[in-house]
């Protein structure tokens, strides 16, 4: 289990991450999202020990983070870099070693590896000749192949077409099976929504959000109304009473509630006529409260 | 350990199926090699000069009797059947002198004929004359083998200890023993500035491909410095033992091969010894490692590959200012190049040099190894606490502002 206590980093007088706290529990996914410079990897890089905290603690399994075997640590860093003369196996076995892999066992399991993640190529064929997704795709198996315990990928998904970001969140999701405890960063919310058990928002270095993606989402209240093709025109919806702002596009639209308490009247409303494709009321996105959040003055 | 294993070998792994640290360790094999076949060709393809020679019967005779390798003497009946043989091609040259003792004679030399060698020509008509004339003065032969012989000179190199007492060097003349100190100061500076480039546009590559982070996830960085350092000092192993074996293999074979036999019996290897074998040797390493180590810190400074030029600058300044130095060693003792051949760094090309011509014993060379040796323990020791706080920082502002912002983060860690 990771648990992070008050963590607190300045570079000089800039102040990059001020009291952070979360815990990751073995078989959970915590996502950490926020804008460039908010402390994100900043983080992570202090959960590796690449940093020093200025005040609070970083525990594993109750003893600071740097007495961990490192041999369980896996790591995904947001540059992807690999050695681009080396073959995939050269590369991958030098990975597993690192953590403590015999060569055979990695040259084993690697065939797996790179058929779960569809991995273009033979095992003989140097990096600079792949693809760039697929160079992506082997430095995510050499972060894998050794079955870290805690696993940190910092924007694991940049540059992943979907089919290749489904395979991420696969590989992923074996890993948390697998019971490591994983921590990650993306820009994409529906990957965070889609994945995480809890998440924290930082901004400027402040933890703006954290907790489960539904207790967040709740605490805005079901305030949003999806519609498709209603009966009343934009003109109409915006004139119901606790509307706030309508978006409209291609026949979609969302309405901005001030209160979630209207829902039922603007229901009333829109099905006077009776059947209508779509009436959804729910809490705002995950992206919408990441805007909304990282719009906000600073505290 | 582990960890520290697998950075090593893979450092050598990499390096030693390299074109180009073949081509660094064959290099002076190379150098060697071409000179061995450049003069084996001009030995082959360049013809004696022949000098036809008209005069008297006795001088002819005694010219042709001094016939060498490089220069052949011919008689000819008349200075007319010299110049036509000369024209038909036949010789080089036409030596003519009317009668002895003679205070002129004349030699002509085809423009486009082979080169000769008036020196030993001339020094062979002064001792023909000199005879002559001698016999014209009626002296006996022993008279004029007296005349003849030249006061033989006796040389001693000599050394003088603190107390200013003169003593007598143990062997003078040692011109390839100061010739091999300059050859190992002039190999030294190549191979130090292409090892430095290999470690530090690794540590560059690595760094600018961020494949540096998840390395460090699996070890900390002074592991991977002493790793770095340690593959570094396997492929000089190898390198030292390949050139071991080449040279044990031209000992064994030295009778077999003419050329190798001519080239070895060029020197005096008597002139060497070990004591001086194992002074360039230990040098030789510990400058390597010195240097490597540098290297090593400035290459971890940079941000990419690009600026591993940038990283070099200082390991080619230091290193110059030691092979210069070493040069002007060879041309007297001055108590500049004395101080500096006790300095880190200049030491192990400087106090060869200087031991090579006799300015320093043994016991001043035992003390600079020692200096050296005890430097390069802690400058390994703070290098890799330098390497540490270096590594994952990325500035693209040129070295010294990059050394400053890794003093912070030193400070952050």
């Amino acid at each position: 289990m990771l648990e992070v206590h008050g963590i607190t980093k300045h570079f000089g007088d800039q102040l990059a991450v001020a009291d952070e706290s979360f815990t990751i529990h073995p078989g959970e996914i915590m996502g950490l999202i926020g804008q460039n410079g908010a402390g994100k990897t900043t983080t992570f890089r202090m959960i590796l020990g690449f940093l020093r905290t200025d005040a609070g603690q970083i525990l594993w399994d109750g003893q600071p983070v740097g007495k961990m075997n490192r041999d369980l640590i896996g790591y995904l860093p947001e540059e992807r870099g690999l050695y681009p003369k080396l073959s995939i196996e050269e590369q991958v076995a030098f990975f597993g070693q690192l953590h403590g892999m015999r060569k055979k066992d990695v040259l084993d399991a690697l065939p797996e590896w790179l058929e779960r993640f569809d991995v273009k190529g033979k095992r003989t064929d140097k990096l600079k000749d792949l693809s760039k997704g697929n160079q992506q795709k082997i430095q995510l198996i050499c972060a894998l192949i050794f079955q870290p315990k805690l696993l940190i990928l910092d924007e694991p998904f940049s540059g992943l077409d979907p089919v290749n970001a489904s395979l991420l969140e696969q590989g992923i999701q074996l890993m948390k099976k697998q019971g490591a405890a994983i921590i990650f960063s993306s820009h994409d919310m529906s990957n965070v929504e889609a994945l995480s058990d809890h998440l924290v928002m930082l901004k400027n270095g402040e933890t703006v959000l954290s907790g489960t993606v539904d207790d967040i989402r709740n605490q805005f209240g079901r305030t949003r109304i999806y519609l498709q093709d209603p009966p009343l025109d934009e003109a109409q919806l915006r004139a119901l009473p606790g509307v706030t702002e309508v978006q409209q596009h291609a026949g979609h639209y969302t309405l901005h509630l001030s209160d979630e308490a209207a829902g039922r009247d603007i229901f009333t409303a829109v099905t006077q006529n009776g059947y209508i494709a779509q009436f959804a009321q729910a809490a705002p996105t995950l992206d919408e409260i990441f805007r909304l959040k990282a719009g906000e003055p600073n505290a | 350990m582990r960890n520290l294993k697998l950075i090593a070998g893979q450092v050598f792994r990499k390096n030693i199926r390299s074109f180009s640290w073949w081509s660094l360790v064959l290099m002076p094999l190379i150098g060697v090699a071409v000179i061995g076949v450049i003069a084996f060709v001009m030995s082959q393809t360049q013809k004696p000069a022949t000098v036809l020679v008209s005069g008297p019967a006795a001088v002819q005779t005694a010219l042709v009797k001094q016939s060498s390798d490089s220069q052949h003497y011919k008689a000819v009946a008349s200075k007319a059947a010299g110049e036509k043989q000369l024209a038909a091609e036949k010789a080089d040259g036409l030596l003519v002198l009317a009668s002895l003792p003679t205070k002129k004679a004349e030699l002509f030399q085809r423009d486009d004929g082979q080169n000769i060698q008036t020196d030993s020509l001339t020094a062979a008509l002064g001792g023909l004359n000199t005879a002559a004339v001698a016999q014209s003065l009626g002296l006996t032969q022993a008279q004029l083998s007296e005349l003849l012989t030249a006061p033989k000179l006796a040389s001693s190199s000599v050394t003088f200890t603190a107390s200013g007492k003169m003593t007598l060097a143990k062997s003078k003349s040692e011109d390839l023993k100061s010739m091999l100190s300059l050859v190992v100061g002039l190999v030294m500076y190549l191979f130090l500035l292409s090892y430095g480039t290999m470690i530090a546009q690794e540590i560059a590559t690595e760094k600018g491909s961020r494949i540096e982070e998840s390395i460090l996830t699996a070890m900390h960085p002074s592991t991977q410095f002493y790793g770095k350092i340690t593959g570094v000092a396997g492929l000089l192993g190898v390198q030292l033992v390949v050139y071991a074996v080449m040279g044990g293999v031209a000992w064994a074979v030295r009778d077999k091969i003419p050329q190798v036999r001519d080239l070895l019996k060029s020197f005096d290897w008597s002139q060497i010894g070990w004591p001086f074998v194992l002074v360039v040797m230990g040098f030789f390493i510990i400058g390597i490692l010195s240097y490597t180590i540098l290297a090593t810190v400035c290459g971890s400074l940079v941000a990419n590959q690009e600026q591993a030029g940038q990283a070099l600058q200082p390991v080619v300044m230091v290193s110059m200012i030691g092979y210069f130095a070493a040069i002007m060693a060879g041309s007297g003792n001055s108590p500049i190049i004395a101080v500096l051949s006790y300095v880190p760094f200049l030491s192990p090309m400087i106090m060869p040099a200087r031991f090579g011509v006799d300015q320093v014993g043994l016991a001043n060379v035992s003390v600079a190894l020692l200096l050296n040796l005890v430097f390069l323990v802690a400058f390994t020791w703070l290098a890799a606490k330098a390497y540490a706080a270096n590594v994952l920082v990325y500035n693209d502002s040129g070295l010294w502002k990059a050394m400053k912002k890794s003093i912070t983060v030193a400070k952050a860690r």
